[in-house]
């Protein structure tokens, strides 16, 4: 395949993204779409600089990271957020799933409503107060494409079904079969 | 038909009431004011609208009736898989009995047979055409219900409509299952006995009946194939999302399980969901930009960094004792067997255990006059801490000695 670098004027800042971590989305209007075109170029460009371009159907590019990349802080506290996320949803009677990717919250209602029920989980994965939730809602999942941030609210991306995944991969579903129940005895 | 037409707010009024169930003549009459017929009541049971229950005062709407109503007030109840799998099975029967009646040949039972299974097929194409609409209506219901209800709550009608219809039909009329078989075979008994009839020199609207029924069973596959396709494209969605919210908030549950457990580095995630790295740039900066990192380096002096006791976490005072002072004091008294040992002696209530160690190892490494020997490493105490460090014999280094005696 011949890469004209010309024909991919938004290499830079798609590259820079990418490689930051940031996942881009459809709300990233000019690269996502330059992305989404080019898909194929993209691809083997960044495969022979020894990054796979990971493309998800719902609608989000983003870099796999290598197998022996270690967790990171910042994606261990983004876990336990939304770890605690779904279970505030369920537990207020929500769909968390439609609720996640569909509803736009208050950050710092919401913020003090997690640390009021969690805050010895949340201390103990490097969350010291609501501020530090909000901090990490606004800049952790916003900076990284995951999460929209207007003013005092905040709205998920379609990135996010990433940490939903790994609940419903845990919750053992897969899309026809139910899964079974389990017990309750922590 | 046209006494429902005339009396439709009374036939409602009862449809309404007995769909909770049987209701009693008291219940009846209350009802009549709806009417102006006289003897109402009396002409609603002798047109069959009414139906009294054996054994009982009280009274049902006429199952024809009452599906005519169901129809007309858009309402269905979804009937049962099993209805289904009774109304096929019954197809083989009347098919069977055909095939006997042509070899026996008995024309009036082939006859009998022929329209029972035409009418055995209008039944079961009425109960999927119902069916179709029921499940609208329950994919209607579920849609419209209020949104703080939960989805699974709210979504409990389709999950029983899927479980308990939609997958035993599915079973039923797979492309691998019984009933694809008995279709077939029925199809093939048909074609046959429309064949033998033209042997045999029947009448030509003999065998048209038959091409008819025929032609019915043909439409009763695409019916039922239909019905599945369009409950399953109606459903599924919503089963998936049921499904999809319970395993989400099942696996967040487990994972905080886990954490709370095990402890938060236990997150547990695939390798995969990594979603931040560090950056790498890949481009080599200019000769001046590197020269002068390079004279940033050669001139580093970090700045001192104290020690903190476990009483207090303010950084300690600055260093008390003067290093040349000792100096001439050490000089004085080698050769020392235990430097650190000495040091805590002479200085330890003067300076802080910083200023201990810095003078351990400034006399402890200064190779031009003074030698130190170790000895084996064990633990010191001064005021505040306690140090674990190697036992260094220090005397006059030899040269030096050489020097004091010349």
């Amino acid at each position: 395949m011949r890469i004209e670098l010309e024909d991919l004027p938004k290499l830079r800042d798609i590259f820079q993204k990418l490689q930051s971590g940031y996942h881009l989305s459809n709300e990233d209007f000019g690269l996502y779409h330059e992305l989404q075109d080019k898909e194929a170029y993209y691809e083997a460009l960044f495969r022979d600089l020894g990054y796979t371009l990971k493309s998800d159907q719902r609608g989000f590019y983003y870099f796999l990271p290598e197998m022996q990349f270690a967790m990171n802080a910042t994606t261990r506290k983004m876990a336990l957020i939304m770890f605690l996320l779904v279970e505030h949803f369920a537990d207020e009677g929500h769909d968390p799933y439609a609720r996640t990717m569909k509803h736009t919250f208050d950050t710092e209602p919401l913020a003090d409503a997690l640390f009021e029920k969690h805050a010895g989980l949340l201390v103990e994965g490097g969350l010291l107060s609501a501020d530090a939730v909000a901090k990490c809602l606004l800049n952790s999942f916003a900076g990284l494409g995951f999460a929209t941030a207007v003013g005092d609210t905040f709205r998920f991306r379609p990135p996010v079904a990433r940490f939903l995944d790994v609940c419903m991969e845990l919750g053992g579903s897969d899309a026809n079969g139910e899964p079974e129940e389990t017990d309750n005895a922590a | 038909m046209r006494f429902v037409v005339d009396e439709w707010p009374l036939v409602e009024a009862i449809y309404e009431r007995t769909q909770r169930g049987p209701v009693r003549s008291q219940s009846l009459r209350e009802l009549t004011h709806l009417s102006k017929t006289p003897h109402v009541i009396q002409r609603l049971i002798e047109s069959g609208i009414l139906v009294e229950l054996p054994n009982s005062p009280a009274y049902e709407m006429g199952e024809f009736v009452r599906g005519l109503i169901a129809h007309l007030k858009r309402e269905h109840t979804l009937g049962l898989a099993d209805e289904i799998r009774v109304y096929l099975e019954d197809l083989e029967h009347h098919t069977s009995s055909i095939v006997e009646a042509l070899e026996e040949p008995d024309y009036e039972k082939l006859h009998l047979h022929a329209n029972a299974l035409d009418a055995r097929i209008k039944t079961i194409q009425r109960h999927l055409h119902n069916n179709t609409e029921a499940v609208a209506d329950i994919v209607t219901r579920a849609k419209t219900r209020k949104r703080y209800v939960p989805l699974r709550q709210r979504y409990a009608e389709v999950i029983e409509t899927w479980e308990s219809y939609v997958e035993p039909v599915r079973e039923m009329v797979d492309p691998n299952g019984p009933f694809q078989a008995l279709f077939e075979r029925l199809e093939r008994e048909l074609q046959h006995t429309v064949r033998r009839l033209v042997t045999h020199g029947r009448l030509i609207t003999e065998r048209r009946h038959f091409e008819v029924v025929l032609y019915r069973l043909v439409q009763l596959r695409g019916d039922l194939k239909d019905h599945l396709t369009g409950s399953t494209e109606q459903l599924l969605p919503l089963v998936r999302q049921v499904r999809r919210n319970s395993a989400v908030a099942r696996g967040a549950s487990i994972a905080l399980k886990r954490l709370r457990h095990e402890g938060i580095r236990a997150v547990p995630l695939p390798e995969w969901v990594p979603v931040s790295r560090k950056t790498m740039p890949n481009a080599i900066s200019d000769v001046g930009t590197i020269e002068a990192f390079l004279a940033d380096v050669a001139s580093y002096t970090p700045d001192p960094q104290r020690l903190v006791t476990t009483s207090n976490t303010a950084p300690q005072r600055p260093a008390q004792v003067d290093p040349n002072d000792v100096a001439d004091d050490l000089w004085s008294v080698l050769p020392v067997p235990d430097l650190m040992h000495w040091l805590i002696d002479t200085y330890g209530e003067l300076a802080e255990t910083d200023d201990i160690l810095s003078l351990y190892f400034l006399f402890g490494h200064r190779g031009d006059d003074l030698s130190a020997e170790p000895g084996g490493r064990r633990w010191y105490e001064t005021q505040t801490h306690r140090i674990h460090a190697q036992r260094l014999r220090v005397e006059r280094a030899v040269a030096a000695g050489v020097d004091d005696e010349n």
